[in-house]
């Protein structure tokens, strides 16, 4: 019969500072993004490319300053599938870009995706959601 | 079709984010150690963790002890899985229960289920008592969407594949979860076994049931992300080195004297127990105080 001894010290858990505690982490991923933004001044629209995304929202750049909080619509395509994915959500924050000439500028967007309460029964959100995880396990654990 | 790709290197956004995430996510996997549980002391800690943090969700009831202890812990092939950070630091635990003459903590509501698969000779394992410590996390993202939560989670099934694969003739793992953390065993691709029920296990909170054929996982490996790191190095036997065997006092102390559990026991449990440990004496383990 073996007997384990105990040597070591039981395990604590770390204290909170210990660990990056940040929110869900933005991949620099370039996926192709068509978007309508409800700027209270009028809608929106283009298509151009993310410059990163997470779980939680994507980041891109379009050419003129939006409102933070304005409702958006979004149509994104993963690689390897036809079928754009739909999603809603809001401006979390813009921020001008300049270029050389002071009168030239981009403005980055993030917008914050609405997340449904149930993700499985959002088709889009469960399709998303499994891209996002095997990007992260692709650059991490890959 | 679309391609992936990542942005510009002389996107100067991008460059930061990259290395971010370069610099903090290895840093954080690196110093963390994943492995059965060694120690007693090991296990309650690891069962205390589950505890708090179904506390906290209202999975389990309040109990003195403090832990999320069962009758399947005292079975020698019960194994628990642990993420240590720097030797002391607990992050996460699984716990993997092999089918036996106790059946599984999920017969409770999937008897019906479960027993379809013994019925075609499926040996099954259980995957449950899956916890990350919120402490260190945080509540606020998602598992699926944190880096980290979502990449300890995974390294901690990886080390519980290659316990199956090697050291098991597991046929069929399966699980019980709460429908919202359905997503993660999608993303592993269990597929359904159970609807939708009320778990008393959970406190009366819902619960879906699901299998992965284990065999069929190594096929996965050639496009799944998740299986070709399970796949990716041959499973090493070094993290299931000094395995925790149970002492008939550790059986007394947890079993008896703190929890009731055996007690409780029918005798074709205890009976079970028993032949599981031929060299204890169980009339000594169950003694009355």
């Amino acid at each position: 019969m073996r007997r384990t001894t105990d040597r070591t010290a039981p395990p604590t858990p770390p204290p909170r500072a210990d660990i990056d505690q940040r929110t869900a982490e933005r991949l620099p991923v370039t996926l192709p993004v068509t978007y309508t933004i409800h700027d209270p001044a009028g809608p929106i629209k283009g298509t151009t490319v993310t410059s990163n995304l997470s779980g939680t929202g994507v980041g891109f750049r379009i050419q003129q300053p939006v409102a933070p909080a304005s409702p958006c619509r979004l149509r994104l395509t993963l690689p390897q599938r036809t079928d754009p994915l739909h999603f809603t959500g809001r401006v979390a924050w813009c921020r001008k870009i300049p270029h050389d000439s002071p009168q030239t500028f981009e403005v980055q967007v993030g917008l914050a995706l609405s997340t449904p309460a149930d993700v499985r029964e959002e088709p889009s959100f469960a399709t998303y959601c499994h891209f996002v995880a095997s990007e992260l396990v692709k650059r991490y654990l890959g | 079709m679309p391609t992936l790709s990542l942005s510009s290197p002389e996107d100067p956004q991008s460059l930061t984010l990259l290395g971010r995430l370069r610099e903090t996510v290895p840093a954080f996997l690196q110093p963390v150690e994943f492995r059965l549980v060694q120690s007693r002391q090991e296990l309650e800690a690891a069962l205390r963790l589950v505890y708090d943090e179904y506390l906290k969700r209202g999975y389990v009831k309040p109990n003195a002890q403090r832990l999320k202890l069962s009758l399947h812990h005292a079975l020698p092939a019960t194994t628990t899985f642990i993420a240590l950070r720097r030797r002391t630091q607990l992050l996460a635990t699984l716990t993997v229960i092999e089918d036996s003459p106790l059946k599984l903590p999920m017969d409770e509501i999937y008897h019906e289920e479960l027993d379809g698969l013994r019925r075609q000779g499926r040996h099954l394992v259980e995957a449950t008592l899956l916890a990350l410590n919120t402490e260190c996390f945080g509540r606020g993202v998602f598992t699926m969407f944190h880096a980290k939560k979502l990449l300890l989670t995974l390294r901690l099934f990886k080390v519980m594949f290659d316990y199956l694969r090697s050291c098991t003739k597991a046929d069929d793992l399966v699980a019980c979860f709460n429908p919202k953390h359905a997503i993660l065993y999608d993303f592993l691709e269990l597929k359904p076994l159970g609807g939708r029920k009320f778990y008393a296990g959970a406190n009366g909170h819902p619960a879906l049931a699901a299998r992965l054929n284990i065999a069929e996982t190594k096929t996965r490996a050639t496009w799944h992300t998740a299986y070709a790191f399970f796949y990716g190095k041959t499973p090493s036997p070094q993290p299931f080195a000094k395995r925790l065997y149970l002492s008939a006092e550790d059986l007394r102390e947890l079993f008896v004297l703190a929890s009731r559990l055996l007690p409780s026991a029918s005798p074709a449990e205890v009976s079970h127990l028993a032949s599981c440990y031929p060299s204890y004496d169980f009339d000594t383990i169950l003694a009355n105080r």
